[in-house]
């Protein structure tokens, strides 16, 4: 029988400690979705709450690794004739060490019950965004420029690809999902968020196809965009922040593209952000360039594009009863992200390429090898289309 | 009990009697019960042979599930992998889940309840043989059904978790998912279908003697995690079919649009999907409850309290599910509760781990290669533990939930808990299971191995999770912060791989060296010891009457006058005192039809998949036309049973040591 020396032991132990200590000199200091490092109040209270635990939760480790070694170092077999006394229990022991981690368990919880219900409170000056969640990128909805709140309802409605056959059967047409409905005109945008800075935001979220899950690391903890479902949370920013960029993704698997519905923060000053939000409620400007204008042409023709892209800024996505010039109404899915004001956004295709005419038209010439699975219809288009749609959908700022 | 053996049809008076039918004539003429060969295997409802098949197969699906893992690991080695596509690593991520908790950890945990549930009450059998080769057939014939998506269109890609509406027939059109939830219906069943057996095994065919507070501690968690099987089961079996009638017949039960409610799903997920986590890990700390006690040469530090401390892991498991879901907007009041059922089930856990500890504590420690293990169970459940615990906390949990800091945690409790307690089962039983011991030598380098690949597979991933790198990418960019730390999770997916190969290079050296293990070669405590390695069909000659908790160890060893324990006798001794009995035992004998009925499984999930009705409409009949043919073939054959030819015919039969020493079955 072999019997590990006690120098062997030693040399794990110090090289565990090595390695250990190695690891956390490397530990990555530049993530930019890191929860160790949080850039807002919402962010820095979960830190607080966390990193008391995650101490008391390594000091809990350490005392049971001293005391499983302590077991294995000491007590080692002798021989084949040595037999330890035979201890059954003890019944005041096994009390203690039950009791003892749930007096630290009691003591945990009482200090992050608290935290819940403050993070379901909706603070009183808190500025309203609505987010929607769609496969795979995410829209955002403002109030109307000089208000701050907003109420959005769910309504269902009728699965378009169903409409003409339920009129010829006689029937209503089959529900396809619950959408997000404003009480108020709203401005619509998309993927990149701009929050005023030193504000705490209340984030109104639901998703429009599967479940979604919206977190900003630095500014808070996430929560789930659910079809049917208006779910909130709180983030804000620091008032010094403005001009910063936070990182965001999506963290709900929701299917192919998961991996790239990603967003990006903008931290504007108030003012900055007041004049952004003035001229996102603006119609788009007309295109100045002549490839820009043929381009314009391209999108509202040929291009096919305004089947899905609206780029009038009060239009949300989803669905909508359109009322033509002869009185007739008939409902467009407008499925894609809104693209008023596109020239102003610094990423594209859910903040996962940098807007650039090199990447606009690598994305227009196969928007599936960009995202896989991505949900954009496209026809083949010549180079002289793309260099066109790319010179006009840059130019709506 | 009714248990009876068939004799040896060698036996030269067998051929002479074959007066029924059966034996000689017709398709599905009843097969017998020492047939050579695949055969045997195949109409076997011996527990101890489909102990040893669930195994083999289970390692079958480790292996397939831990190239799935690699692949995954390659893609994520660097920023914008492409080893795989996205919709690729989404099959691969989603079928390493399910192969890993429905085709690895659960059947291996069911051969070792098996294998060793009988062994260790001192019974002859599970209490329905016939019912246990029907869950092992419905287990293999499932995963089988799950894999042949390979071939048929691709892989289930909605995640082991299955959230509706990306489940839905709007977003996932193709047949992908329906492999994974008729495929889960299957083995589903056939895990009920266990569960059962095995209660019923743990009520009804204890020893004499053997009151339930003398059962094993590995007994005693079988019986726990077959009651969560048991209720769970059905949890998700409803779940699946409101699915399959969303997708099937356009229902609308998850379907927000409709009225249905997406969010349903992940309650009934979950309240099936947390049991199911101590169903994985109470096989585990059973196990090492049993190599604890053996190899520190004590008792387990408070047997009532360990038992109590899994039976009441079993109760608080039903009331955490809701902490999957701390982030879905369930309100203040229901997340607090469920944080503060989640922070107390830690205390039963966390009363197993000291109890264990105490029971090393002045112990006399051998540090086999199963011993390892089991320490090494101990020392990463801790960690896995202690996360568990700070998810609780459901501020912060809002910053961990679908990061990678939860994958770290239930790799820890589920790779470095429940895996590693069941390699400490492999070579504690295997000299039981084979009649050789696996070699020590090669076993601590696995367990050496192993531990060092899993610390740095799993450990980088608490701290890239909670930098913020989200669950199931099937990419990131550089800049994230995340590169390092993926390379060294990939590289240590890779040492576990190699730390297998060394167990699989193990088990065939193992296989070829002649050298028979002692009869106990572990001084070990409970009955499952008190018999040949392996056993003969029958387990025991005489069926040991119960005193004690560990009884095989007072037999061997009392106090004396000084109140020292001192050896009194040998295994050897130990079986050679057992008395003589000269009655028969009656086996059941092998069948078909558990085999014809869960035949009939896959048929329907194939029918229904395609919507080709008829087809689900054979299968459904193959399973009545099983399980009727079943239900009115006697357990044993009619010509193998003569109960009163008390060994008679063992006199001249090859198998002689079945002669004179056979108890009463009857």
């Amino acid at each position: 029988m072999h019997f590990p020396g006690r120098s062997r032991w030693r040399q794990v132990a110090s090289a565990a400690t090595l390695a250990l200590v190695l690891a956390s000199c490397a530990v990555e200091r530049n993530a930019p979705q890191d929860t160790f490092r949080p850039e807002s109040d919402s962010a820095r209270r979960i830190t607080r709450l966390a990193n008391p635990v995650f101490a008391a939760a390594i000091v809990v480790g350490i005392f049971v690794y001293a005391l499983l070694a302590w077991c294995i170092l000491k007590y080692r077999r002798r021989d084949d004739d040595h037999i330890p006394v035979q201890v059954h229990g003890n019944g005041k022991l096994e009390a203690l060490w039950g009791f003892i981690p749930a007096l630290v368990l009691v003591v945990v919880g009482v200090f992050s019950v608290p935290e819940i219900f403050h993070q379901s409170e909706e603070p009183k000056d808190a500025y309203n965004i609505t987010v929607i969640g769609h496969q795979w990128w995410w829209e955002y909805q403002y109030p109307q420029v000089g208000e701050s709140k907003m109420s959005p309802t769910l309504v269902s409605i009728d699965d378009p690809s169903d409409i003409d056959k339920a009129k010829e059967e006689g029937r209503k047409p089959k529900l396809l999902a619950k959408v997000v409905k404003q009480d108020k005109p709203v401005i619509t945008t998309a993927n990149e968020l701009h929050i005023p800075a030193g504000r705490n935001i209340r984030l109104i979220i639901s998703s429009r196809d599967v479940m979604h899950n919206y977190w900003v690391p630095k500014l808070g903890g996430k929560i789930y965009a659910i079809p049917g479902k208006l779910n909130r949370l709180t983030i804000n920013s620091d008032a010094n922040d403005a001009g910063k960029t936070i990182y965001g993704q999506c963290a709900e698997f929701c299917g192919v593209s998961h991996a790239n519905m990603r967003f990006k923060v903008k931290i504007d000053s108030p003012a900055d952000f007041e004049a952004w939000l003035a001229n996102q409620a603006k119609p788009a400007v007309e295109p100045t360039t002549e490839l820009a204008k043929a381009g314009e042409e391209l999108f509202k023709g040929g291009g096919g594009c305004t089947g899905c892209h609206w780029t009038d800024p009060s239009r949300t996505n989803g669905w909508e009863v359109v009322k033509a010039d002869s009185g007739e109404e008939s409902l467009v899915q407008n499925i894609g992200p809104n693209l008023a004001h596109f020239g102003d956004r610094e990423h594209f295709a859910s903040a996962i390429a940098e807007s650039n005419p090199r990447n606009l038209k690598a994305w227009l010439r196969n928007p599936q090898e960009f995202k896989p699975g991505s949900r954009m219809v496209i026809r083949k288009l010549s180079e002289d289309e793309v260099n066109k749609l790319v010179a006009y959908i840059q130019s709506l700022k | 009990m009714a248990i009876v053996v068939s004799p040896p049809t060698t036996a030269p008076d067998i051929a002479g009697r074959a007066r029924s039918g059966p034996v000689d004539s017709g398709l599905l003429r009843r097969p017998v019960e020492t047939q050579k060969g695949v055969w045997s295997w195949v109409t076997t409802v011996d527990h101890k042979r489909i102990g040893i098949m669930y195994g083999v197969a289970s390692l079958f699906f480790f292996v397939v599930g831990g190239v799935e893992a690699l692949l995954i690991r390659l893609q994520l080695a660097a920023p914008n992998g492409d080893v795989l596509s996205a919709d690729m690593y989404n099959q691969m991520f989603t079928m390493h889940g399910t192969t890993m908790v429905f085709l690895l950890v659960m059947p291996l945990s069911s051969a070792f309840f098996n294998y060793f549930l009988p062994l260790q009450l001192g019974a002859r059998d599970v209490a329905y043989p016939r019912l246990n080769a029907f869950s092992w057939w419905g287990f293999i014939l499932g995963g089988i059904f799950i894999y042949s998506s390979v071939f048929l269109g691709g892989m289930p890609n909605g995640g082991w978790f299955g959230y509706a509406p990306n489940t839905s027939i709007t977003y996932s059109p193709g047949h992908n998912i329906d492999f994974w939830i008729f495929g889960l219906q299957i083995l589903g069943i056939a895990s009920t279908a266990s569960a059962v057996n095995f209660i019923v095994t743990v009520i009804n065919m204890r020893a004499p003697g053997m009151t339930l507070m003398r059962m094993p501690v590995f007994a005693w968690m079988t019986f726990v995690a077959s009651f969560l099987m048991l209720f769970a089961m059905p949890i998700i079996t409803v779940a699946l079919v409101l699915l399959s009638v969303d997708r099937t017949f356009g229902a609308n039960f998850f379907n927000a649009g409709a009225g249905g409610d997406p969010v349903l799903w992940q309650h009934l997920f979950w309240l099936f999907g947390h049991p199911e986590v101590y169903i994985l890990i109470l096989p585990a700390m059973g196990i090492v409850s049993e190599v604890l006690p053996t190899f520190a040469r004590k008792p387990l530090f408070g047997y009532p309290v360990v038992v109590f401390s899994g039976i009441a892991i079993g109760f608080m498991g039903w009331g955490v599910w809701a902490h999957h879901m701390f982030a879905v907007g369930l309100g203040p009041v229901a997340v607090s509760a469920f944080g503060v059922s989640t922070m107390f089930i830690a205390v039963p856990t966390g009363v197993k781990i000291f109890n264990w500890t105490a029971t090393l504590w002045g112990g006399a420690i051998r540090f086999t290669t199963a011993m390892l293990f089991a320490v090494g169970f101990i020392s990463t459940f801790v960690i896995g533990g202690l996360s568990g615990v700070t998810h609780s906390l459901v501020a912060s949990d809002t910053q961990q939930t679908d990061t990678y800091y939860i994958v770290a945690h239930f790799h820890y409790v589920l790779f470095g808990g429940a895996l590693m307690g069941l390699f400490a089962g492999f070579y504690y039983w295997w000299p039981k299971i084979f009649g050789k011991l696996l070699s020590e030598k090669i076993g601590k380098v696995h367990f050496w191995v192993m531990l060092i690949g899993m610390h740095l597979t799993f450990f980088p991933m608490h701290i890239v999770g909670l930098q913020g790198q989200p669950r199931r990418m099937y990419r990131y960019d550089e800049g994230m912060g995340f590169d390092m730390w993926n390379l060294v999770e990939t590289i240590g997916a890779f040492i576990i791989a190699l730390s297998l190969l060394i167990f699989f290079f193990n088990i065939a050296k193992t296989t070829k060296n002649p050298t028979r293990a002692p009869r106990d070669p572990w001084d070990a405590r409970t009955l499952e010891w008190m018999t040949d390695s392996p056993p003969k069909p029958h387990n025991f000659d005489h069926v040991p009457t119960v005193h004690t908790v560990d009884e095989f160890w007072h037999r061997k060893y009392a106090e004396d006058e000084n109140h020292q324990m001192r050896r009194v006798a040998t295994a050897e001794q130990v079986l050679a005192a057992e008395p003589v009995d000269p009655s028969t035992i009656h086996m059941p004998s092998p069948s078909f039809w558990p085999l014809v009925a869960a035949f009939g499984l896959p048929i329907i999930g194939y029918g229904m998949i395609y919507r080709a009705w008829p087809v689900a409409v054979l299968g459904a009949l193959t399973i009545l036309c099983g399980l009727f043919a079943w239900s009115i073939e006697p357990s044993a054959a009619p010509h193998d049973d003569h109960h009163d030819d008390h060994g008679a015919y063992g006199h001249d039969g090859p198998e002689t040591s079945f002669a004179g020493a056979l108890p009463a079955g009857s």
